[in-house]
């Protein structure tokens, strides 16, 4: 503090700059190549572990969200462990809710719904709308929406 | 507006009624009709003047600068037109009726009748199942008058009767206005604008009293809730304990990860700034208190491309990779658990 001529020179990347992101995804992906993941060619989050020619584990990644898809509960319980060697992680146990969507299951049935009701609400309440009426149709059926 | 009963002032209607008055004296006495008919001519030659060409509009129609399409013609006819009306009585009974053609019915598209053969009801029919005869004027004069009513005939002649009164009226209002000028007024009907008495003009009510204490409550409650914008304001802020704490969190973990050093800067080099952002958590009243989080962020806006970085990347994945993994997940009945990376970004290695 009182020497004003030295500045901070960072070793790991900070909130705001802008190759943080990249730097972070550098890292995540080298992590799990090194594990045994195959990176899909299409999209770039989405990561497989394979046995053979059959895909044992999927994973998606949203910046530090990760998804985990497997048929063996070890598995993934397996990669857990690794992901908490080497990062600092929180375990959310089985997927509720992703990027705001809903994820409602009812294995027995073999259902699965994705909703989107509590991201809807959540918007109508940042507009301070949730007291307003409900319209069945928000525009009359009278209202011209083009000059012809 | 105009004082009562000073048609001097309203010069456009009057003149109006002039020219529809003029057409209704026309009318009435080409068709010979009894000045009963006064309503039906008076209506008749309006709806006619309003389906005239007229310089005041450049030669276009009434109707047409209305309603936006031209007049249509097609169902004009001569007025008082005999008329056969079609009728259904008993089989073996004349199927129309005749009648005379006295006006256009408002709101629907036929004829208005009048009936020259009593057959019960009212005199008047209003039909589209007409038949005209526009070569004669029908019949004459005197046959229309006999079949008139008569408490009509009486009407009319209570009419002349008021008429004769309403000249009277007239003069007499002449003669009294002439005077009314220097009269104090006493008749509200002639009181003018100035002598009017004036209405309290009140102040807007946009900054009154009770508005000002309404917005000052919002307010603080807003300053009370908000989160610090700077390091400023959290240090001077009601919550300033709370912050401080969260802020040696966020040191204290920074200084165990080692994640800087200092260095005497480089020539010509510039410094990326930094500010903490205070973010305060609502917790779930009861249970759990208000989290309070500080985080220290660069100025990543005042990196340049090609001298502060190279190449930038977000780790975002495809919407469709979310609902295909879905797909898959329900297909084959997986296991699906969520993982959360806690300060994702400072895992990241800085070259």
């Amino acid at each position: 503090m009182e020497d004003k001529s030295k500045v901070c020179l960072w070793k790991i990347s900070l909130y705001g700059l802008k190759q943080s992101p990249r730097q972070w995804y550098c890292r995540f992906d080298e992590f799990l190549l090194k594990t045994g993941f195959v990176r899909s060619g299409y999209d770039s989050c989405v990561y497989m572990l394979k046995r053979g020619e059959k895909v044992i584990l999927y994973l998606l990644l949203y910046v530090d969200d990760i998804l985990m898809a497997s048929s063996s509960k070890d598995e993934i319980v397996k990669l857990k462990e690794k992901l908490n060697g080497e990062f600092e992680m929180k375990d959310l146990g089985p997927a509720k809710r992703v990027l705001g969507i809903d994820i409602l299951r009812n294995r027995d049935k073999g259902e699965l719904f994705l909703s989107q009701l509590s991201y809807l609400k959540k918007a109508v309440e940042h507009f301070r709308m949730s007291n307003s009426k409900i319209v069945s149709t928000p525009l009359g059926h009278h209202t011209k929406l083009s000059i012809k | 507006m105009t004082i009562p009963r000073t048609p001097q002032q309203n010069g456009l209607s009057e003149r109006m009624n002039r020219t529809i008055l003029e057409r209704v004296r026309c009318m009435r006495l080409g068709a010979g009709l009894p000045k009963s008919f006064w309503g039906e001519v008076v209506t008749i030659a309006a709806y006619l003047i309003n389906r005239c060409p007229s310089t005041g509009i450049n030669f276009k129609t009434p109707m047409e600068v209305w309603s936006g399409k031209p007049a249509d013609y097609s169902s004009l006819r001569v007025f008082r037109a005999l008329a056969y009306a079609h009728i259904k009585q008993d089989k073996l009974e004349p199927r129309a009726l005749k009648c005379v053609f006295i006006g256009y019915p408002k709101g629907v598209k036929g004829y208005k009748l009048w009936k020259l053969e009593s057959s019960g009801g009212s005199k008047v029919l209003i039909t589209r199942d007409v038949t005209f005869d526009e070569t004669g004027m029908g019949m004459k004069c005197k046959d229309l008058e006999t079949l008139v009513p008569e408490t009509m005939v009486e009407e009319t002649q209570f009419e002349v009767e008021l008429t004769n009164e309403e000249k009277d009226d007239v003069e007499d209002e002449a003669s009294t206005s002439d005077t009314s000028g220097t009269q104090p007024v006493v008749d509200p009907d002639y009181l003018l604008t100035r002598d009017r008495e004036r209405r309290t003009i009140m102040t807007p009510r946009r900054y009154g009293y009770a508005d000002l204490v309404c917005f000052s409550l919002n307010a603080a409650e807003d300053v009370h809730d908000s989160e610090p914008r700077n390091f400023k304001e959290a240090f001077e802020s009601k919550k300033s304990k709370y912050w401080l704490k969260a802020v040696n969190e966020e040191m204290d973990s920074l200084e165990k990860n080692q994640t800087w050093k200092l260095v005497k800067l480089p020539k010509h080099q510039r410094v990326v700034g930094c500010k903490w952002i205070f973010k305060k958590k609502e917790g779930i009243p009861g249970v759990e208190g208000p989290r309070y989080k500080a985080r220290l962020v660069t100025k990543g806006f005042t990196q340049v491309e090609g001298i502060d970085y190279n190449e930038i990347f977000s780790p975002v994945v495809k919407h469709c990779s979310i609902r295909i993994l879905m797909a898959i997940v329900n297909q084959f009945n997986l296991e699906l658990e969520q993982m959360d990376v806690k300060t994702a970004f400072l895992h990241g290695d800085l070259e």
